[in-house]
């Protein structure tokens, strides 16, 4: 690798070993001026079907502050939880959206650090998603309590009623794993977003949008001091996110694995979980990305090679996971405990809840099979398709596990099943919803392609035009 | 041209403004009521503040618990006595400063002996039912009081000697009424009494009368009987002695009870009931089929005993064919018997025809079952020697011929629980005048001309016997709420009594009965419940007559499935019948609440594919209804049955619960009749707080059952009850107190006593159809059912199941805030305060005792319900978990008390709301430090287990294995 330096910024230079499948990623070669203005036209001129998506994504939210505002004034009553199914919907949508938020972590900073150069075109996209999708996440924990309002006795302060959370449990660890994640999250996003948002200030031809969006800029003038200094914050971040990708879902999969209940209490969880988390994750990241990339005609940004490459790593978790379910049965079969071997044994696959069970075996372990054959991963259809099962299975293979063991657990006598009520499905329905309307905001408001990066690995790959 | 303005002109000068009564429901506060009310209150409230509360004026004596003098803010302790069906059951009533707010059972009574049932409890809630009766109306205006006294007047006159008066009053055992209604009948010789028992001991007293020539009573101490036959009988949860015989039955399935060994008990019967699930040996015959087994059961006794009766059975009694599982359960049953000659006990329920009653006599006569056994004494109930107890049948001879004047009916729903072919509820309206008394508005009242509040016996001055005879003075804890009427007080007025006092009364007769030391007396009888050596003296019967023998066993003729109408297990003829304790009371048999289903047997199910919830209606001699169809294992299959007591008007718009199955009783034809089922296509959800389950993998961990034998052969090999081990001692600062529970489940019948008592205790609420059918009960303490053999012939297995005080809890680990956390005395505590409703403890409890405010159930009570709470347990908000506390309230009561008092707490101070009802004293609460208490003597047993043990949760509560005692013969 070459490097040239030039305002005291080391900048690597055009790779000679860089591969034709690297080259691949960008298949049209651009000047910087033309990728500025092409990416960028996309935030100064949104497309004319942004603003009347952003108002539906936004009426459609309305469920969700409706379902919300009832569930408190009411009561959790308004729920279909019951004893023994104490948690439902509530929890299975909170491991649901920060599983979905893994992949956006995975992609901007484990591939950053690995020096994965596809990574490029998609990272913020699906760093956007994370946050909210954590978003979404946030919510459930507050909803499910039966008092919401006390919330904060779970942040450990000085209280004065000379009090702390208590520390053995797991849900006080979920406090300092999503609120620390969040933070994170938000810092290696904006930090990244800077360079572009400056990028915004210049080329915007009104002075307001030069206003507001100087504001948000922070004072990036480009200097070589603060882009060395840019990508030292961004590399650490980068490496403090890291792990986080791994310890997030590993503390929430120890709100079960802590528990003495069947199919609760198993080791595997953790690794189990953060699997799922990004197999669900990388499935939302193509749900949202192909139409995007459709829309907005980015095909030579964001390219099939892109595709087929996310839908490798899909493959990757979905075995990964695939996996963890077979231990876990296999466990259960040889392991001799009565209760598991019954829950994993004879509820899950022959119980009443057996339909979500092999649905849940069809979506996760089954569909992506499919990904084995070239010809799939290259087809945006048969991708977005797929992501759509993926993310269902995901969803139901959470609800699966949290609601059979609780119907089912020890004594025979109060095993009992679930049934969700409409509050239920607005509440989920309303929080789609919502990610929708984030998400459209963010693709209206912000440059969703990493302008600068792009850049850089343009100059990376052919070099100075 | 028109006025331009229709003003105040539109009213006359001399008329009022605004009419009470006319301008807007009389309900409703109309401004000048809204003062005088504000008004009342405020002097109300500073009477309250000086001290003045609703006692009643006269003096009631409280019952000592302590002898020492009364501590101001403590709650006081009265005896008093409720009556079913005409027989006394001693209660113990908790007042808090003039609130009563528990009931108890009388540790001095002996129906009671300490112990209550659900329906004792409940009456705490009845006396503040918002639904009560409040005013005297008349055609549901209100009217003032003179308007009522002048229709008793005109009823009383002498002159008139009462014809056309008809009087209905309820089963009454009371001296004082007794008296009266003499004095009434030469006072008024033409005014005609009725009764109105719907489940009556009529035949009971009948077939006594045909065995022994006179209307008896039977009573059994079952600790003397080795061998006990129930015939379609459940004497543990029914019956004017249902709490004595289940503690001395559970006294005898020890195996090592100071009268004997382990009792061995045979239940023939058609649907399963309490007693059915406690059985060693069971056998589901529909009703026409359990006469014929009790004629070859006593064709076999009488032929094995030779003599006189041998020969009277021979010759009226044929050869019976049962079938072979009949057959050989006869066989066995009575080589048992025999074996236990003078040592067994023959018992029949109600609803079994008078010859079935003759031939338990004859039986209990053929077998010896002499005076420490069984014994007779004439029926302690008003009016058990007329023929015509407990029927309706001249009220309604005389309503239709318009004989009737007036009617007066007391406290009695005749135009709800009576046989459908009297038609009181058509024929009512036909009394020239009527007056209802009663505690709410029921189909009767509302088909009366007047309608008045009766007293509640809470509120009552009234004595009343048990079926031993043994007196009781009803003492009242408080001053009639909505100035009720008692029985004492109606029949005073109508003997021309123009200000009657129920107090003054009863203290009369007492002093005309007790002339001695009057004073001394009254005070011991009101203070100790019962009025001591009142027992009434046993009659001898002699040898029985064998003459109706023809009358058993006839062979029906009819088609159709056979229907048996039974007593509620929880609503008993539905006097309580809206009272939600008992209506969110899973059916102990079941685990059904807020309704009553058509019991099917699981072959009958099936032959005429009906389902649980599957809607049926049953149809006989042109009556029909429509109920929930439910599947019983155990239930006798050619027959299906449905419990009374349900189905109660309601006439505040609320739902009516249940199914009223008075219509399909028919008088002559009693509990027992024949109909057609079809299936109406519609489904009805049913609100059952646990499927039928049966314990599959992992059941020795849950639940330990064994025979007699096995446990003996065990216990001689020296095998012992595997234990947890720990290398780690308990990390938490230990006080050398440590509170802990065991329940003997070979004592436990099931009857769920318990579980409203814990109710009522700890202020849970009920949740109603809609939250048993999300599965949201509160109930602090439930009692699991499982079920072991066949669904033809089922075992069931019990076992109350609440908060387990885990020495290692996994709740408490698991909550985010500490909001359950251990204390040094070792019980699990729940502070409500500090919880936030994650219900990651209720998740993490392997026995899923912990309950969840899903709503504020308790923000809408704001009717004079909120006063049954107990003021010393917190009512908790939305979005807090309750469990069992043990009941903390009560240990720290005991605890501030002994430490007062200077002295150390004794080890059986402390009681458990549930250990205290408790008919069979199956549970036990103390110290378990504490080498001489019951529950460390217990915990130690042989037979003490833990459930779930294998989780390493520690749990302080243990259970003894359960017993059985089958015949080998059977097995």
């Amino acid at each position: 690798m070459t490097a040239s330096a030039e305002n005291g910024v080391v900048w690597p230079g055009p790779d000679p070993s860089a591969s034709a499948e690297e080259l691949a990623l960008l298949p049209r070669a651009q000047s910087d001026r033309a990728l500025t203005e092409e990416l960028l036209n996309h935030v100064l001129q949104p497309p004319p079907w942004l603003g009347r998506a952003i108002l539906v994504a936004g009426g459609l939210s309305s469920v969700l502050l409706a379902a919300v505002l009832y569930t408190v004034l009411t009561g959790i009553g308004v729920w279909g939880n019951n004893i023994p199914v104490a948690w439902a919907f509530g929890i299975t949508n909170f491991v649901w959206w920060i599983g979905i938020g893994h992949a956006g972590t995975f992609i901007s900073a484990f591939l950053l650090l690995l020096e994965q150069k596809w990574r490029t075109s998609i990272n913020r996209f699906a760093e956007a998603m994370t946050l909210f999708a954590l978003v979404q996440a946030g919510l459930f924990p507050l909803l499910h309590m039966g008092r919401p309002w006390f919330f904060y006795w779970l942040i450990p302060y000085p209280s004065t009623m000379g009090v702390w959370p208590q520390f053995r449990s797991s849900l006080t660890w979920d406090v300092v794993a999503v609120s620390t994640y969040f933070t994170v999250s938000l810092l290696f996003w904006y930090l990244g977003l800077i360079p572009d948002l400056a990028a915004v200030r210049d080329f915007a031809p009104e002075r307001w949008r030069r206003r507001i969006y100087g504001v948000f800029a922070l004072g990036w003038h480009g200097s070589a001091a603060a882009w060395r200094r840019h990508r030292i914050a961004y590399g650490v971040l980068a490496g403090i996110a890291a792990p986080l990708v791994v310890s997030v879902h590993s503390i929430v999969s120890m709100d079960f694995a802590i528990g003495v209940l069947p199919g609760w209490h198993s080791t595997i969880f953790p690794p189990y979980f953060v699997a799922g988390a990004i197999y669900s994750g990388f499935a939302m990241v193509l749900t949202l990305m192909i139409p995007a990339r459709r829309l907005y005609r980015l095909e030579h940004v964001i390219t099939r090679d892109h595709l087929d490459k996310m839908a490798k790593l899909l493959l990757v978790t979905g075995t990964l996971v695939t996996y963890a379910y077979a231990v876990e049965i296999y466990c259960a079969w040889v392991g001799g405990d009565a209760f598991e071997r019954h829950l994993l044994l004879e509820v899950r696959p022959r119980g009443p809840m057996a339909p979500l069970f092999w649905l849940v075996i069809a979506c996760n372990c089954g569909s992506p099979l499919l990904l084995w054959s070239r010809r799939v991963r290259r087809s945006t259809l048969a991708l977005f398709a797929l992501s759509l099962t993926i993310q269902l299975g995901m969803w139901l293979e959470r609800l699966m596990l949290i609601v059979s063991s609780e119907s089912a657990d020890f004594l025979p006598a109060i095993f009992h099943g679930y049934r969700p009520t409409l509050i239920d499905g607005g509440l989920l329905f309303g929080t789609l919803a919502f990610f929708c309307f984030l998400f459209l905001l963010f693709l209206r408001f912000v440059p969703f392609i990493p302008l600068t990066e792009l850049k850089a690995l343009e100059f990376e790959l052919r070099g100075r035009k | 041209m028109p006025p331009l303005a229709r003003g105040r002109s539109a009213f006359r000068a001399d008329e009022p403004e605004f009419v009470f009564g006319q301008d807007q429901p009389p309900d409703e506060l109309s401004r000048r009521q809204f003062l005088a009310l504000s008004g009342v209150t405020l002097a109300a409230a500073s009477a309250a503040l000086s001290g003045c509360t609703r006692a009643p004026a006269e003096k009631i004596v409280p019952y000592r618990v302590q002898p020492s003098e009364i501590v101001p803010g403590r709650p006081l302790h009265y005896a008093t006595a409720a009556t079913w069906d005409g027989y006394a059951r001693g209660l113990l009533v908790e007042s808090h400063e003039g609130r009563p707010s528990k009931i108890e059972g009388n540790p001095q009574h002996p129906a009671s002996l300490g112990a209550s049932s659900a329906e004792e409890q409940a009456l705490l809630l009845e006396l503040y039912d918002p639904r009560r009766l409040r005013a005297i109306s008349k055609r549901g205006a209100p009217v003032s009081q003179a308007e009522l006294l002048s229709v008793l007047g005109a009823a009383g006159d002498g002159v008139r000697k009462g014809r056309g008066v008809h009087l209905v009053l309820p089963a009454l055992s009371s001296p004082l009424v007794a008296e009266q209604l003499a004095e009434l009948a030469l006072r008024l010789p033409e005014l005609t009494l009725h009764f109105h028992v719907p489940l009556a001991r009529r035949a009971a007293w009948q077939g006594a009368k045909l065995a022994f020539g006179k209307v008896l009573d039977t009573r059994v101490d079952l600790r003397r009987a080795d061998v006990v036959l129930a015939l379609d009988a459940d004497p543990l949860a029914r019956g004017p002695n249902a709490l004595g015989l289940a503690r001395a039955f559970a006294e005898r399935r020890q195996p090592s009870s100071r009268y004997g060994g382990m009792n061995r008990l045979y239940v023939v019967e058609t649907a399963m009931s309490v007693t059915g699930a406690n059985a060693d040996q069971r056998l589901a015959l529909p009703p026409s089929a359990i006469s014929r087994f009790v004629a070859a059961l006593l064709r076999k006794i009488a032929l094995a005993s030779g003599g006189e009766a041998a020969a009277a059975v021979a010759q009226a009694l044929p050869e019976l064919t049962l079938g072979d599982q009949a057959e050989r359960f006869v066989n066995s049953l009575a080589a048992d018997l025999l074996q236990h000659r003078a040592a067994s006990a023959v018992l029949v329920g109600d609803e079994q025809p008078a010859e079935v009653h003759a031939a338990a006599c004859a039986l209990n006569a053929l077998l010896e079952n002499g005076e420490h056994v069984l014994s007779y004494a004439p029926p302690v109930v008003l009016g058990s020697d007329r023929d015509d107890y407990a029927s309706l049948q001249g009220l309604r001879d005389a309503l239709a011929a318009g004989s009737v004047e007036t009617l007066l009916v007391f406290d009695s729903d005749i135009a709800y629980a009576s046989a459908v072919d009297w038609e009181l509820a058509r024929l009512l309206p036909k009394a020239k005048r009527s007056v209802c008394f009663g505690l709410f508005r029921t189909r009767t009242s509302a088909a009366c001309e007047f309608e008045a509040p009766a007293a509640h016996v809470l509120e009552s001055w009234l004595d009343t016997r048990a079926l031993d005879g043994t007196i009781s003075l009803v003492q009242p804890l408080l001053s009639p709420l909505y100035s009720g009427t008692t029985v004492s007080e109606l029949l005073a007025r109508l003997s021309g009594d123009p200000e009657p006092s129920a107090h003054d009364l009863l203290k009369r007769f007492w002093q005309r009965a007790r002339p001695d030391q009057f004073d001394e007396f009254w005070e011991t009888a009101l203070a100790r419940g019962v009025v001591t050596g009142s027992e009434s003296a046993t009659y001898p019967p002699g040898a029985p007559s064998f003459a109706w023998l023809g009358g058993l066993a006839r062979a029906s003729a009819e088609h159709g499935i056979e229907l048996s109408l039974r007593a509620d297990p929880r609503l008993h003829d539905g006097r309580l019948g809206n009272q939600p304790w008992l209506l969110e009371l899973p059916c102990p048999v079941t685990k059904l609440a807020w309704d009553n289903a058509v019991w099917f047997g699981p072959g009958l199910a099936q032959q005429l594919g009906v389902a649980n919830g599957d809607v049926v209606t049953l149809s006989a001699s042109g009556r029909s209804l429509s109920a929930p169809a439910l599947v019983v294992p155990g239930h006798a299959d050619g027959a299906i049955s449905l419990a009374l007591g349900w189905g109660r008007d309601s006439f505040d718009g609320t739902e009516v619960v249940g199914v009223d199955a008075y219509q399909l009783l028919d008088s002559t034809r009693g509990h027992h009749t024949r109909v057609r089922v079809t299936r109406t296509g519609r489904h009805a959800e049913l609100a059952l707080t646990q499927d039928t389950m049966r314990l599959g993998e992992g059941a020795e961990s849950i639940m330990l059952s064994r025979t007699l034998s096995e446990h003996e052969s065990q216990r001689a090999s020296g095998s012992r009850i595997k234990r947890q081990l720990s290398l780690y001692s308990g990390d938490a600062a230990q006080s050398p107190r440590q509170w802990g529970m065991t329940i003997d489940l070979n004592a436990c019948t099931g009857c769920s006593a318990c579980v409203v008592a814990c109710q009522a205790e700890n202020n849970i609420p009920s949740v109603g159809k809609r939250g048993v059918l999300k599965h949201r009960e509160m109930h602090w303490l439930r009692i699991d059912r499982y079920l072991t053999g066949s669904d033809a012939a089922p075992r069931v297995l019990q076992q109350p199941m609440a908060c387990q005080h885990c020495e290692k809890a996994p709740c408490e680990y698991v909550c985010p805030t500490g909001a359950t956390v251990h204390s040094s005395d070792g019980l699990n505590q729940m502070v409500y305060n500090r919880c936030v409703g994650t219900r990651f403890c209720s998740n993490n409890c392997p026995y899923k005792v912990r309950r969840f405010n899903w709503f504020d159930y308790h923000e809408s009570d704001r009717s004079p319900r909120a006063l049954a709470q107990n003021p010393e347990v917190t009512v908790r908000a939305r979005g807090v978990m309750e469990k069992c506390t043990y009941c903390v309230q009560r240990i720290r009561t005991a605890e501030i008390r002994a430490r007062s008092s200077g002295r150390a707490l004794a080890a059986s101070e402390v009681q458990t709301a549930c250990e205290q009802a408790c008919p069979t004293r199956a549970i036990a609460f103390g110290d378990v430090n504490d080498p001489s208490s019951e529950v460390a003597r217990l915990r130690a047993s042989d037979r003490a287990f833990e459930v779930l043990a294998e989780l390493g949760t520690a749990p302080r509560t243990r259970y003894l294995m359960k017993l059985t005692n089958p015949n080998p013969e059977l097995a």
